[in-house]
């Protein structure tokens, strides 16, 4: 992966208090979520990142160079802050348009570029509105919509989707996938792990102002061996079924579940999938499907978190 | 929906990694700085207040129409005692304090903050549209007195009025940018700066008026007065009297104006750069 952004063994202390504590991660291009639980450090590695505050320890680069000291490279950084604070008493287009200036465009390109940052986040019906009117929804796609027109190569976004409505979440989820998929490096962080989960599966997880994990859901909930994984069945043989995984070493338990699945545990997930398929075609145990039913986010965050 | 349609997609990657010209940068942040702060509704009440050196020269128009005491020493004593000891600290309190804590404390700092944009731009745009703005309603209270002191009373227009008129407000205009810049640096660096600079402006700068004049010296007031033609000085009041009677006995000898006048460019000048190297280390937690 090339490394758009990198934070190099970065740690920050406030007085006695560690909030971060010698972190090292490379992001490249793509959708990363930053998670943590209140407290963990989540909100000051994001800042680090960002160039907003400076390591006590360690170093963050973009592309190879420091953001803190090269103001310049804020050109391909685009920024969403959490906070509400905006200009009420200018409108959107207003607002976007000096953001953009102060981007170095000049007029005409800031014109054209900010009709279209206020489509990207369906907003250009509200451009001419005063920022004052807005909903808290709009103030948030106004402030993606600021973080965006310039084009830039890394996007933070700060909870990004707080305070919008069930129809702009999904645009904005959408939004941020696009921005993925284009070759964007864009970091989310969001407490609202759902959230996280409809933008992209690759995550950095902060616990205590150390990096507890880092890469694909699903690839961290696999590392994960020691962790009971769940795996639901749907089977014509229920019964037999249950009876057949009950034997086996793997198996930590069976139930039938209320929706008439058999859900099996297993501490060995990877071998457990190994060698499941053959055994159950030499048994003659008919299977429909099966799903794992704790490869989602909130699992996995549980788990690393409540360790 | 594609979010590269309309777009460079190698826009970013092709931008040029410098930071924006300072002054042109710095002229932006000021003039939009500028109607943002005229819009604060504190405008209002601290245009209120300006009112007060208004309704002196009311007063005095009003109370002295046998003409007793002079239109020179009038404007002396308002430009010297109210303008100068607190209207020009009040303005300036309010305006300064708030070009960088406001926006700091507010969140909106962010948006200069992640753009290319110097730490020394963002500075000077800011402490540019607080010094705009409190010199405005200064020079506005200004014009509203030499309106209320010469209309219908045009026997005082002389050569030496104006001349006192237009030296007046130079000075005030002059202290206004001074306290502005020290008050912008305080609110940089200072969470909760109103009560220091209140001690500052209102306590420091009054009481050490009556202290030896090497400690004088290190107030802005007393610089801002040395600038100043104050024809009180000549008449035979007691503190005037005191005070050249203490000069004498402690061989004081006040500096040249012209000193003054460096002393205080200078505290505009150390003001500022110390604001700009303190928001350069200032760190963002909203």
């Amino acid at each position: 992966m090339s490394a758009v952004l990198e934070a190099r063994r970065v740690s920050k202390w406030f007085g006695e208090v560690i909030a971060v504590n010698d972190c090292s991660l490379t992001l490249g291009p793509g959708v990363t979520g930053l998670l943590g639980l209140n407290g963990a450090g989540k909100t000051t590695l994001f800042k680090l990142l960002s160039g907003l505050i400076t390591p006590s320890q360690g170093e963050v680069l973009v592309r190879g160079r420091r953001l803190r000291r090269e103001v310049g490279m804020f050109r391909r950084v685009g920024f969403c802050p959490e906070s509400d604070a905006l200009f009420d008493w200018l409108t959107g287009r207003e607002f976007l348009t000096l953001m953009i200036r102060l981007m170095g465009f000049d007029g005409a390109e800031s014109a054209r570029r900010c009709d279209r940052a206020l489509e990207l986040v369906h907003l250009a019906h509200a451009g001419d509105a005063r920022i004052g009117g807005y909903s808290k929804g709009m103030r948030q796609k106004i402030k993606m919509a600021q973080a965006l027109a310039h084009d830039p190569e890394i996007v933070f976004l700060d909870e990004p989707l707080n305070g919008m409505d069930p129809v702009s979440r999904r645009e904005i989820s959408h939004l941020v996938k696009e921005l993925g998929e284009a070759g964007r490096c864009v970091v989310v962080s969001s407490h609202i792990l759902p959230e996280i989960e409809t933008m992209t599966r690759s995550i950095v997880l902060i616990h205590r102002g150390k990096l507890m994990a880092e890469g694909d859901i699903t690839e961290i909930r696999d590392a994960i061996h020691d962790h009971p994984t769940i795996v639901a069945f749907r089977s014509p043989e229920p019964r037999r079924l249950a009876s057949f995984l009950a034997g086996r070493d793997l198996v930590l338990g069976v139930e039938l579940d209320d929706l008439g699945r058999v859900v099996a545990r297993t501490d060995h997930a990877v071998n457990f999938y190994r060698e499941l398929p053959a055994a159950l075609i030499e048994a003659g145990i008919p299977v429909d499907e099966f799903q794992t039913l704790d490869d989602d986010l909130q699992s996995v965050f549980d788990y690393l978190v409540g360790q | 929906m594609n979010v590269n349609a309309g777009l460079n997609p190698d826009a970013a990657a092709d931008a040029p990694d410098r930071p924006l010209n300072v002054l042109a940068s710095a002229w932006w942040i000021g003039a939009f700085s500028f109607r943002e702060m005229i819009r604060r509704k504190r405008i209002v009440s601290v245009g209120l207040l300006m009112l007060l050196p208004v309704i002196l020269a009311v007063a005095w128009r009003t109370l002295d129409r046998d003409g007793v005491i002079s239109a020179d020493l009038i404007l002396a004593n308002l430009s010297g005692m109210v303008y100068v000891h607190a209207m020009v600290a009040l303005v300036s309190l309010a305006f300064g304090l708030s070009a960088i804590g406001e926006t700091a404390d507010e969140g909106t700092i962010i948006y200069y903050w992640t753009r290319p944009l110097s730490r020394t731009a963002i500075y000077l745009g800011r402490l540019w549209a607080a010094q705009t703005v409190s010199a405005l309603l200064v020079a506005g209270s200004l014009v509203l007195c030499f309106l209320v002191m010469t209309v219908g009373n045009f026997g005082i227009l002389n050569l030496d009025f104006l001349r006192l008129y237009v030296s007046a407000c130079l000075v005030i205009l002059l202290g206004g940018f001074v306290y502005t810049a020290i008050f912008a640096a305080a609110g940089t660096v200072l969470r909760r700066p109103m009560l220091p600079a209140i001690l500052y402006a209102f306590g420091w700068e009054a009481i050490s008026g009556n202290a030896p004049l090497k400690l004088q010296e290190l107030t802005v007031v007393f610089h801002l007065r040395n600038l100043m033609h104050n024809p009180a000085r000549s008449v035979d009041s007691m503190p005037n009297l005191l005070q050249e009677l203490r000069q004498m006995v402690m061989r004081e000898v006040p500096p040249e104006p012209w000193q003054s006048l460096l002393t205080l460019l200078g505290v505009i000048v150390v003001s500022t750069l110390l604001g700009t190297w303190l928001l350069r280390r200032k760190e963002i937690f909203r």
